[in-house]
């Protein structure tokens, strides 16, 4: 009468884990919608920021537009990529009940997350690499390897509180709301950051609010690879880590909020 | 009351509906079956107005009724698919705001519907906190509230609890009583034998069957099945009736033909031979269903 | 004694002020087919959902195959089919089925899987474009593909038409012949009554009644009456008789009742004609109404 008689096997992690992973990407490649304008989107406005003026010299520094703009862009590729992924793919799978279904298989918790992780960490490769070509092919930008390299890694990276930013929101708002509630978010933040057009160009106001937005660090240590001047990459860590903590704070109150509503 | 007459629908080389003539007579309860894919959903579309038909006309208390002719419409109460309700707002609002357009519907009249449909309780809850079955129970408030002289209604007992389906079945047959015509669509087959009068059934676009319910469920050979724990002294006893033939022994008792099994009881009770059960063999709806409609090959393989 | 694949040890639960569940004992060994069954709002899903650890109990304790619920081992050996899901719609139905069997030790292939739930023509389908009927025939690959011992099923066959239904009730008949346990929750009685070999039956967070189907038809005295008539039959001819839940439609007259000869006599001596008349056991609805009624008769 007792367990010992039962002898109980799971899945492997790893198998599931890859499996889960493989398809929460197959099914994000699957809508074109959502795939095509991470990509394109970037190269667009890379395109109509940056192109005109790609091999002019900015203000009376010792760096061009061209990879000036393209970090700048490819900060925004990246963290679009994770705050609406989080954002709306979250609130969209909840409402849709996914997470019902999943949690009464043996998918372990936390594997889902980790996946849609990596799901949207492949994604912003793909932009930043599809951007990057774009830039240098067309805007003849040219960096050293090194750099392309630094690029990537920050900008990879240093999205990690934007991740968090992204599942605060999926976890808070509804399926109907979570569009608008990112858009309201993150748009205004990116803008205020300088990544569309350079801080210093910006009203006064928002440039006394800029260097209190995630995003605007995050342009920074993008900015720094490519060799503009800009703060010290301490202060943009230190920023940086503290987002990502409160973010994240954030994020586990939502979660554990819905965990408690739907599960307990 | 509500004629169809060889409807048609085609999409592209698809035809989805071929030549469904239906004729609902004041007052009758109607059941429209049919499988899954058969053209029910698309012909409905025609009946209400929501689709042209490729040919064929649909007409409802004698007027025609197309997708650009929808006068009549106003008199008829319909429950097809989800329930179209204000979610923000309460069963009673919802109800009010449908009455407003009409104008001879009284408040008291509000509050009777709701009662009918057993959400007096719920009245003020937001509708999108109501659970499936009462969200059902609105629809067919809503359906209701006008006082239709015809119901069409789709898959009417959709998320109510056996009790509620007991209601429901209460609910129509007041309704038949008062002269209403109800038209309804169901897979609840022991449903609709209980409480249609007439049925059509559709397959693959057509119509194969139409008729009462008794013509159709009729008795195979008239043949009556007795339960009983003394089967050789019934059968002595049955052989007794003139019009008796085929007394066969079956496990739990016999099967005779030719006579009617209230003749056959009351012979049994008389001589002291009282059986557990009677009951005249005859298929369920159910089965008459399935010999019409099965589909090649069957959907998932047998041992 | 062998682990049971299912215990609720006196549970309760409740969601704020409602309580969904007071005081639930249950237990279900290995390869039983149970159906439980009740009114909406009678804790059914809630039952449920304990068992799979969807939800905590605020009291008392669920076991699946002896361990928590929430253990990822208990939970290998089940599939659920679930009233409310959503799924990766643009996957296709064969993805799918090989995603959510790579979640267990050792799965059916996906074309075993599949082929049990008809759906081998849907294999390249995208989900998102399944009609309703094959969306349910996917949700219960789903819950197969995993070859668990244990499968749960709340609300099976909604949507489904006739051919379906029987086509799923027969795969879920030929499970339960293999030695799988089956929960299964319904509206449906005549399935409950096809395919259980366990009834249960909750009321108001309680059960009310656990037995096979023949037993707790027997707990319902009496017979059904059943004959077709011309005329209406006025409530006045069956007065004093004790009969119950006269129906009558198109003609075909139906009651309960625990004297069926004096019912027939009666209606005799009023001159009724009766026609096509039988006289049989009640079936598990009449029994289960009969029950639940009397439930709310006694408990308010």
């Amino acid at each position: 009468m007792s367990i010992a008689e039962l002898k109980f096997d799971v899945a492997p992690l790893p198998s599931v884990m890859w499996k889960q992973t493989r398809a929460q990407l197959l099914s994000s490649l699957r809508i074109p919608a959502f795939s095509l304008t991470t990509i394109l989107l970037p190269i667009m406005f890379f395109a109509f920021f940056g192109l005109p003026y790609v091999h002019q010299t900015i203000g009376n520094t010792n760096i061009t537009v061209g990879p000036y703009v393209m970090a700048s862009f490819g900060a925004y590729a990246v963290s679009s990529a994770m705050v609406f992924n989080f954002g709306i793919g979250v609130a969209m799978a909840r409402g849709q009940k996914m997470d019902l279904l999943q949690r009464a298989t043996p998918l372990p918790s936390g594997v889902a997350m980790a996946a849609t992780v990596v799901n949207a960490m492949v994604f912003a490769l793909i932009s930043l690499i599809a951007l990057f070509a774009f830039a240098s092919i067309a805007g003849g930008v040219s960096l050293p390897v090194g750099t392309w390299l630094t690029l990537t890694l920050r900008l990879l990276v240093g999205a990690v509180p934007l991740i968090g930013l992204g599942m605060a929101i999926g976890y808070a708002a509804g399926p109907n709301s979570a569009p608008a509630v990112t858009n309201l978010i993150y748009l205004p933040m990116s803008f205020a950051s300088g990544l569309f057009i350079p801080v210093a160009q910006l009203p006064a106001i928002i440039q006394k609010v800029a260097p209190y937005l995630p995003t605007y660090h995050y342009g920074q240590i993008a900015w720094n690879a490519v060799g503009a001047p800009t703060e010290s990459m301490e202060s943009a860590v230190i920023w940086l880590g503290a987002w990502t903590v409160l973010f994240f704070a954030l994020a586990l109150r939502f979660i554990r909020l819905d965990q408690s509503r739907k599960f307990s | 009351m509500l004629r169809a007459h060889n409807l048609s629908k085609k999409f592209g080389a698809v035809v989805a509906v071929k030549d469904v003539s239906l004729d609902v007579r004041e007052g009758e309860i109607f059941g429209f079956l049919g499988p899954n894919g058969a053209g029910k959903t698309t012909t409905i579309s025609m009946l209400l107005g929501l689709t042209h038909p490729s040919s064929g006309s649909v007409e409802i208390l004698g007027e025609r009724v197309t997708p650009s002719q929808t006068a009549v419409l106003h008199q008829v109460g319909t429950l097809v698919g989800d329930p179209a309700l204000l979610m923000p707002f309460t069963a009673r609002q919802n109800l009010h705001m449908l009455a407003y357009l009409y104008p001879d519907v009284s408040d008291r009249h509000v509050e009777a519907i709701l009662e009918e449909v057993g959400l007096s309780e719920a009245a003020d809850r937001p509708a999108r906190t109501l659970s499936t079955g009462m969200k059902q129970r609105l629809g067919l408030a809503l359906a209701l509230v006008t006082e239709p002289r015809l119901l069409i209604l789709d898959e009417p007992a959709n998320g109510l609890d056996p009790a509620g389906v007991h209601e429901l079945r209460t609910l129509f047959r007041s309704l038949a009583d008062k002269g209403v015509t109800i038209f309804l669509s169901s897979h609840q087959l022991h449903e609709v034998e209980l409480i249609c009068g007439r049925v059509a059934v559709v397959n693959r676009g057509s119509l194969v069957v139409e008729g009462t319910v008794e013509e159709l469920t009729k008795r195979s050979g008239d043949h009556v099945t007795v339960t009983t724990t003394e089967p050789g002294r019934t059968a002595e006893l049955l052989r007794l009736l003139p019009d008796a033939r085929d007394i066969s022994v079956t496990a739990t008792g016999l099967e005779v033909a030719g006579v009617p099994s209230e003749l056959v009881l009351q012979h049994l009770v008389t001589h002291g031979a009282t059986p557990k059960e009677v009951s005249v063999k005859h298929r369920d709806l159910e089965e008459m269903f399935l010999e019409l409609t099965r589909s090649e090959p069957p959907l998932a393989p047998t041992k | 004694m062998t682990t049971p694949a299912v215990e609720l040890i006196d549970v309760r639960k409740s969601f704020g002020h409602l309580e969904a569940l007071r005081g639930v004992s249950l237990r279900i060994e290995q390869g039983e087919v149970v159906a439980i069954l009740g009114p909406n709002g009678a804790g059914k899903t809630t039952c449920i959902n304990l068992m799979l650890g969807q939800r905590r109990p605020t009291a008392g304790t669920a076991r699946l195959f002896g361990l928590s619920p929430e253990d990822r081992r208990a939970r290998s050996r089940c599939g659920v089919m679930l009233q409310e899901s959503g799924l990766l719609g643009q996957l296709r139905v064969r993805e799918l089925v090989d995603l959510f069997g790579s979640y267990y030790p050792h799965p059916l292939t996906p074309e075993k899987a599949l082929a049990m739930a008809g759906l081998e023509d849907q294999s390249r389908m995208q989900a998102s474009k399944l009609s309703g009927g094959q969306r349910q025939r996917l949700y219960f690959a789903l819950a197969v593909c995993g070859d668990p011992e244990a499968v749960f099923l709340d609300e099976p066959t909604v949507g489904m038409d006739v051919e379906a239904r029987r086509a799923f009730l027969d795969v879920i008949r030929q499970f339960g012949e293999s030695g799988k346990t089956i929960v299964l929750t319904t509206h449906y009685l005549e399935e409950a009554d096809e395919l259980a070999d366990r009834i249960v039956v909750f009321d108001q967070g309680r059960v009310i009644a656990d037995a096979s189907p023949s037993e707790i038809k027997s707990q319902v005295a009496g017979k059904k009456i059943s004959f077709v008539t011309d005329a209406p039959v006025p409530e006045a001819y069956l007065a004093g008789l004790g009969v119950t839940r006269v129906e009558s439609d198109a003609g075909r007259v139906r009651m309960l009742s625990s004297t069926p000869e004096d019912v027939l006599w009666r209606l005799h001596q009023c001159g009724v004609e009766i026609r096509d008349l039988e006289v049989t056991g009640v079936n598990l609805e009449d029994a289960f109404v009969s029950l639940t009624s009397r439930q709310t008769a006694i408990g308010s």
